[in-house]
């Protein structure tokens, strides 16, 4: 293969890329109005292999936003709504006594709603941390275990979880073991004014409507192949790795507010975060290796789950955002300033 | 040039050539810039010191010190050379690699990092597609960055404001370096100068000519200071009565009626006397302003003992004197032998000074204490003094161990309330009243006869109390208990996970 040969692949597999996510987001947008960075950053999750945590106050789309992109996709889709009664094996399934046809009994495998290719965790900070670790199995070796049988799970898979903000009632916070297994934290907010009158007209006709699946699959893991394939020069790995370390109050690189507001920083998946992430924005923008400004670009929803906030940051009132908006503007681009 | 127009393609053989160039020519840039960075950084600073001479030349010329303004106004801005110069040179010799350069081409043309990832991948030796189209990308964009215009926009150094503060200051220099005289010679100098000349006579002015200095010299320095101290005559501040007293005392003295010339054993016994005595014609209204003046006048001597030893060798000039105080308690006669011969002549002994001192205080405590009292040294026991407990197993009934065969002193004064005095007790109650005794009884308990107390009665709420809103603090109390959370946390050992 020459090397104008080489080239061409990979500029069609960008193209390819940039094509499918359009598409996506087109039928996306025929349910979900407005809310395009939510839409983005769910679908670069997706085809970053990752998984995604949307935070907001009921009523504004999230669970319709990930059901939605389950028929898009013509994945399988199932839902698990927590509460403070689910069990682990509620999600991950469990042995069950059933009647066989001669009249005898034998114990068979069920398994739970978490063996599926798209999993909406609706509110799961509802449950206790007891099952939501139940999750982390399966987000992270894409496997599930139950006594002595292991269960591989079929590829795309995407734990799509949807939280109410951890300050309301009756909810418990994510333990950091697994915030740390989600790719991004996006916050869904309120829609806009103009926003507010499709939405009505959109749910409150006669006619709802109807999403047809634009992807399979297969397609998506092509995709996914298609990120991976994207090169990472030194210059936009040392920056990825420059601003995780920000995060880390005993770092060199951290600023003041990290310093005295956090906790515990980043940890190394956060790098490998931004990485990814970095790469889908990279081919969203057209080009074939990611720059640093990929990385910048990523930051938030990738490291603001990641950071832990001290007592006294939350005494003062900092917020993760804030503090990662402080670790950006600490580094700045390479070039930049000079 | 933008983001959005590339130019036509080249050839990916050239691009490391072009790329090279580019780097080469945004590094000359850049160190240009870096230089003319810290130079903006520093020489507002300059400027600013440029105000230092002036006003420090004016500072000093109001305090009658003048400095060599040329030197020091030189001296500034050869130093403020130094210092803008050193780190506007060092930005500029510091080596600007090539990544680095074309990081600052990709920010300035907002190419995406296009340049700096191209440059990155050059030489690498496995290239993927991804690769090799990154780097046709960048291809595609470095013709038309050889015609961008990479220069750093370089604001002015010094801002306007500050350019005039310079000028003006310089102005103000030029100014006072005019208007200062030449050669300088400070006000320090010249004392130096003046007391030196004053040194440069080795013997010591005469005393008839240093009793001539006129009293109202200014004292102005510490030199005249110990110059007056050895050859002063008298306090300039003593009053005329000091004088009028002192001369009459030299008159007494010559007439041995002072008594200066006693031992010390009689000049503690009747030194009250005669000094009650004494000043009956001088009519002083106390006693305290004639011991002051006693002092003072021995505090004289002493000075004067020194010059006369210092002249002794010309007896005419010291024959005016009276030789008052010359062996002043010191158990010695002085008329017992002429003063002036230079064989009699008493070496002053200081111990006998001290020993004179001395017994002045002692007398100045005893009348200090309030009122004259007979002098502790010489008392004798009294003449009768029974002192005995008995005799044998009977008691003297005349024994009362305080002296003298009397009736018991009565007790008054200080004495009084000293605690040997006994004082009857006059606390009532029993003193040790010993241990409490407790008497216990074998008693069958009895069940006690009382009303039925009811239960209360409750019931349940009418309505649902619903959600508890969050308490919301008042700012003053969060603050409070946000810090006294914060001083817990800190106190404790172990950080929070």
């Amino acid at each position: 293969m020459t090397t104008t040969e080489s080239s061409a692949s990979a500029k069609a597999a960008a193209t390819r890329f940039r094509e499918v996510h359009e598409k996506v987001r087109t039928e996306l947008h025929k349910a979900i109005v407005g809310q395009d960075a939510v839409i983005d950053s769910v679908l670069t999750a997706l085809f970053a292999g990752g998984h995604v945590l949307l935070e907001g106050v009921p009523g504004i789309g999230k669970t319709l936003l990930v059901h939605s992109l389950g028929e898009t996709l013509d994945l399988a889709f199932s839902r698990i709504q927590f509460t403070p009664d689910l069990m682990p094996s509620d999600v991950r399934g469990a042995e069950i006594l059933v009647e066989t046809q001669g009249g005898g009994h034998e114990l068979r495998f069920q398994p739970g709603p978490i063996v599926s290719n798209l999993v909406l965790a609706d509110e799961i900070n509802r449950a206790t941390p007891k099952t939501q670790s139940a999750m982390l199995e399966a987000m992270q070796e894409r496997q599930v275990t139950i006594g002595e049988r292991t269960i591989k799970l079929d590829e795309p898979y995407c734990v799509m979880a949807t939280q109410n903000p951890v300050e309301q009632e009756g909810t418990y916070p994510l333990p950091e073991a697994q915030l740390d297994r989600f790719l991004l934290k996006v916050v869904v907010g309120y829609p806009k004014e103009e926003e507010y009158l499709r939405i009505l007209n959109l749910t409150t006709g006669s006619t709802t409507e109807k999403l047809s699946a634009v992807s399979n699959g297969a397609e998506v893991l092509e995709l996914r192949q298609t990120v991976r394939d994207v090169p990472v020069p030194e210059s936009a790995q040392q920056h990825a790795v420059r601003l995780v370390m920000a995060t880390q109050p005993d770092s060199e690189y951290a600023p003041e507010l990290v310093r005295n507001s956090v906790s515990l920083g980043s940890s190394p998946r956060g790098a490998q975060a931004l990485i990814l992430a970095a790469k889908v924005h990279a081919l969203l923008a057209g080009r074939y290796a990611v720059a640093p400004e990929d990385i910048r670009a990523v930051a938030l929803p990738c490291l603001r789950h990641r950071v832990l906030l001290s007592f006294q940051g939350q005494a003062d009132g900092v917020g993760a955002d804030q503090v990662v908006a402080a670790v950006l503007e600490a580094l700045p681009l390479p070039g930049e300033g000079l | 040039m933008s983001e959005g127009e590339p130019s036509q393609p080249t050839e990916l053989g050239t691009l490391r050539a072009d790329l090279e160039r580019l780097s080469l020519k945004t590094a000359g840039g850049l160190s240009r810039a870096r230089a003319m960075d810290a130079l903006g950084r520093i020489l507002p600073r300059v400027v600013r010191a440029l105000w230092l001479p002036p006003f420090l030349g004016v500072g000093l010329a109001l305090i009658g010190v003048s400095l060599p303004l040329g030197w020091l106004f030189l001296g500034v801005v050869l130093l403020g050379m130094g210092l803008v110069a050193w780190p506007a040179l060092k930005e500029f010799l510091r080596p600007v690699g090539r990544e680095e350069a074309l990081a600052v081409v990709d920010q300035r043309l907002s190419l995406s990092g296009r340049f700096q990832t191209a440059g990155g991948y050059l030489d690498h030796a496995k290239r993927t597609p991804f690769i090799v189209a990154a780097l046709e990308d960048a291809c595609a964009w470095v013709r038309g960055a050889h015609g961008v215009d990479l220069v750093h926009p370089i604001e002015p150094l010094v801002p306007k404001r500050l350019a005039a503060h310079g000028g003006r200051a310089m102005f103000l220099m030029l100014v006072l370096l005019v208007l200062s005289p030449g050669p300088v010679q400070t006000r320090a100098q010249e004392f130096f100068q003046e007391v030196q000349d004053y040194l440069g006579t080795d013997e010591p002015a005469p005393l008839t000519e240093v009793a001539t200095v006129p009293r109202d010299v200014p004292q102005a320095t510490p030199l005249d200071d110990v110059q007056a101290k050895e050859t002063k005559p008298a306090e300039p501040g003593s009053s005329a009565d000091d004088e009028a007293g002192e001369v009459g005392e030299q008159e007494k003295e010559s007439k041995g009626s002072t008594g200066q010339g006693r031992s010390a054993e009689a000049n503690s016994a009747s030194s009250n006397s005669s000094a009650r005595g004494a000043p009956s014609d001088q009519a002083q209204p106390s006693k305290q302003p004639e011991k002051r003046a006693k002092k003072g006048k021995r505090q004289k001597a002493k000075p004067k003992r020194k010059e006369e030893t210092r002249t002794r060798k010309t007896p005419e000039m010291s024959a005016s004197t009276t030789g008052s105080g010359a062996s002043k308690g010191s158990g010695r006669n002085p008329t017992a032998s002429p003063w002036s011969s230079p064989e009699q002549a008493p070496v002053p002994d200081d111990s006998e000074i001290d020993e004179d001192e001395e017994i002045d205080d002692d007398e100045e405590e005893q009348e200090s204490r309030g009122g004259i009292q007979p002098s502790m040294r010489d008392r004798r026991p009294p003449v009768s003094r029974d002192l005995r407990i008995g005799f044998g197993n009977r008691p003297s009934p005349d024994a009362n161990g305080r002296g003298g065969p009397s009736q018991q002193k009565k007790s008054r004064g200080v004495a009084s309330l000293v605690l040997g005095v006994p004082i009857p007790d006059r606390v009532k109650g029993r003193p040790g009243p010993g241990r409490t005794k407790v008497t216990q009884e074998r008693v069958r308990p009895e069940a006690e006869q009382a009303p039925l107390q009811a239960a209360r009665t409750g019931t349940a709420r009418a309505h649902p109390e619903g959600h508890f809103p969050e308490l919301d603090l008042d700012p003053w109390l969060r603050g409070m208990v946000r810090d006294y959370f914060r001083r817990l946390r800190e106190t404790s050992s172990s950080k929070p996970n």
